[in-house]
């Protein structure tokens, strides 16, 4: 009886510590509000392995949390490429596909709220800058009170002569930051990994977060 | 018989015992009402340059100045049902200007709103509140985001520019921003939204720019756009040559809304502590 309940306690606890850590400490959460109208959005985890998501698959994965999303639009090449997808299930523009690290503006018809689940990306998470407005999100930054003058300090000391505006996109309009001329300007706001942010800069900067 | 005159002042004083007791009760009930229309009507601070500004398909943000520091908020809603509040960007801090944004809100709405001051509320007059109907949803992505930046100077200012709001003008609608302690200051001139909801520019490459630094005369000044990249030290004009903001009145409220608005303030107040310690 003592030796069946030994085995039995140490196999429990066998089980915990092989199964539980990766497949629940690993599982991160994590919810963004969504409002009628139009919204920057990212993805804040890594997908599963094997797994693509394009704009298309995107929309319906709204839809599966109450979300009717039509548009999904990309920065590409100084213009917005976009996706559309109509209740009567046609659609307009070409798919492409849906990149963690980029932020991309969704077009709600209603209010809802996103849960998302999943693993956290690997550090470090490289963002690649480009002169002019860029798209993005940080989804390793998982440092608490880290602002939009911390990230533009960061940003301008990878690069001479390096203005940098950081900007985030909240109920319907921008709030802005500026790095120029070695000064600062606008309200610094808190800056976290389900994020989407639109970076302005002069030269090109690899940013390793 | 006796025993009847003998009971008779026993009664008399319980009654005058239960009397007094009622007396107390009432009178504590009554105090903090007392103190509510008593307050309301001392306290009562009138805000004045009273301007909706950032308007957007989910938000749109009130300035509005007082001849004191006080703390600022409103009370706004769909209809008749003005019952969500929104507190002034100084938190709890007492100022003299005062940024108030509500926030997710739903495209095409009009929004009713009071401007609250301390313990008194102010409406459009006649009773009636403010109002503003949020633009639809564009039907274009929003543009990417350009921005102007600049430094307000004056001689004439001793002391810094924290308690400031900057407007800047286009057509009839603005956008505000509060500078840095500096006078440093950042608008996103294409956040102008027009009434078909789509996102607009600045015409043209100057702006009209108005400023409120406590309680002073609000001074005016013309922002290049050509050059904000660079940080303009932005030349001030002075005078009051624009016209900003409507003028508040007092909305007179039933005794209950008095009762309801001070422990809603209450309430407010203790999440408020309760957050910051």
């Amino acid at each position: 009886m003592k030796t069946r309940l030994i085995t039995t306690f140490l196999f429990t606890l066998l089980i915990g510590f092989v199964v539980l850590p990766a497949h629940v400490f690993a599982t991160e959460k994590a919810m963004v509000r969504i409002n009628e109208g139009w919204n920057l959005y990212s993805l804040p985890f890594v997908l599963a392995k094997g797994k693509q998501l394009t704009a298309s698959n995107l929309i319906k994965e709204f839809a599966l949390q109450n979300g009717t999303v039509s548009t999904v639009a990309t920065w590409k090449d100084g213009r917005w490429q976009e996706f559309v997808s109509r209740e009567n299930n046609q659609t307009y523009g070409t798919d492409f596909a849906i990149e963690l690290g980029k932020s991309y503006f969704i077009r709600s018809y209603n209010n809802f709220d996103l849960y998302a689940e999943g693993e956290s990306a690997p550090k470090p998470f490289t963002v690649t800058l480009t002169p002019g407005y860029n798209f993005v999100s940080l989804p390793t930054i998982n440092q608490s009170g880290y602002s939009s003058a911390d990230l533009s300090k960061e940003i301008s000391s990878l690069s001479k002569n390096q203005n940098v505006e950081v900007s985030k996109f909240d109920s319907g309009l921008y709030f802005s930051y500026a790095l120029t001329g070695g000064k600062s300007f606008g309200k610094s706001f808190s800056v976290n990994r389900i994020g989407s942010y639109v970076i302005k800069v002069d030269n090109s900067v690899d940013l390793k977060k | 018989m006796t025993n009847k005159k003998q009971s008779e002042p026993q009664y008399s004083s319980l009654v005058k015992v239960f009397f007094y007791m009622v007396l107390v009760l009432a009178t504590a009930v009554a105090l903090p009402f007392v103190r509510v229309i008593i307050g309301s009507q001392a306290d009562s601070v009138m805000p004045r340059n009273v301007v909706t500004s950032n308007v957007s398909q989910n938000s749109f943000t009130v300035v509005f100045i007082t001849d004191k520091p006080v703390v600022g908020s409103l009370l706004y809603g769909v209809g008749d049902k003005i019952d969500l509040t929104a507190l002034d960007g100084a938190g709890f801090n007492p100022t003299y200007t005062h940024l108030v944004t509500a926030t997710n809100l739903n495209p095409g709405k009009t929004y009713n709103f009071l401007v609250r001051t301390d313990s008194s509320v102010s409406g459009a007059g006649g009773g009636k509140p403010f109002s503003v109907t949020l633009p639809p949803v564009s039907q274009t992505v929003p543009p990417t985001p350009k921005v102007a930046v600049g430094t307000l100077t004056n001689a004439n200012v001793t002391g810094d520019f924290s308690d400031t709001v900057v407007l800047l003008k286009s057509g009839d609608r603005y956008l505000a921003t509060r500078p840095d302690t500096t006078g440093g200051f950042l608008f996103t001139y294409t956040n102008f939204v027009g009434a078909n909801g789509a996102y607009e520019s600045l015409k043209g490459t100057t702006a009209d720019v108005v400023y409120f630094r406590k309680s002073e005369a609000q001074q005016t000044f013309t922002l290049d756009l050509t050059n904000s990249k660079k940080a303009v030290g932005s030349k001030l004009q002075g005078g009051a040559d624009l016209t900003v903001g409507e003028s508040a009145a007092p909305v007179t409220q039933s005794i209950w809304d008095q009762i309801r608005e001070f422990f809603m303030s209450l309430i407010s107040r203790i999440k408020g502590q309760g957050a910051t310690s």
